[in-house]
């Protein structure tokens, strides 16, 4: 049986007993989704980086000395270990999530389509980085849950936990943050 | 005003999860606009670089 048709709980079972080539696969099936999720939330590639790896570290750790019990749950879990360690960086920089203060170049998306002309890229990156000034002009609660919900991939009720409020907060919030996207790109359609 | 039906449980399209939450309205315009710039927020989704990858394995092979 290929990694790819293991369930997450049973890699982990099989990570437990050594085998190295299953984080790879765990990791290939939710590098995106956890990533992403962060990016957005910290805005900064090289931070993203350096969070991402230390949420990993800390899957590790856990796995390792046996104290992982959320079986069957392995993306919400590693997904509230990077929510923590994100809320821990804003503590740390006593602020909450800035305007990005880069020029909106992109230099995984110049090299991943290296190809296209330049006006495509300059209107792909435009609308990358209107739709993303946007999501980061919504509220702290409201761009959280649709960045867990959209990227990774969570329920709303992983939601409501990870982030300790009602379900139907968590619905409120995702509905209010479509309904607020949906005014500011028909500002943007105006103006 | 009349009411939709709509749930915002309607908002998972991959329907990997059946969620068993209160029923909740959206705005059928704030549905169809979710299903409009689905394709754009996809868009956004990034991979973390391979480095960072390989320090993760290479650290998990030294624990």
């Amino acid at each position: 049986m290929k990694l790819q048709e293991y369930s997450d709980q049973d890699l982990v079972k099989l990570y437990l007993t050594g085998d190295e080539a299953v984080l790879e696969e765990l990791l290939r099936r939710h590098k995106s989704k956890i990533y992403t999720s962060i990016y957005l939330l910290v805005k900064d590639q090289y931070l993203a980086e350096d969070i991402f790896q230390d949420a990993f570290i800390k899957v590790i750790n856990t796995l390792r000395s046996g104290r992982y019990n959320e079986e069957g749950k392995f993306l919400p879990w590693v997904m509230r270990i990077a929510h923590n360690l994100v809320i821990d960086y804003f503590r740390r920089e006593k602020r909450g999530p800035v305007i990005t203060s880069a020029d909106g170049t992109d230099v995984f998306n110049m090299l991943q389509f290296h190809e296209e002309s330049a006006e495509d890229r300059i209107l792909r990156e435009q609308t990358h980085f209107d739709l993303r000034a946007m999501i980061h002009l919504l509220p702290d609660d409201q761009k959280e849950v649709l960045i867990m919900r959209h990227y990774a991939d969570l329920s709303f009720k992983e939601i409501a936990d990870l982030t300790d409020v009602s379900i139907n907060t968590a619905l409120g919030r995702m509905r209010y943050a479509l309904s607020n996207l949906r005014k500011m790109m028909k500002v943007k359609e105006i103006s | 005003m009349m009411e939709t039906s709509t749930s915002v449980n309607k908002l998972n399209y991959g329907q990997k999860k059946q969620e068993t939450v209160p029923a909740d309205d959206v705005e059928p315009q704030d549905l169809s606009f979710y299903e409009n710039i689905k394709p754009q927020l996809d868009s956004l989704a990034k991979d973390p670089s391979e480095t960072t990858i390989s320090k993760i394995l290479a650290y998990s092979r030294a624990k």
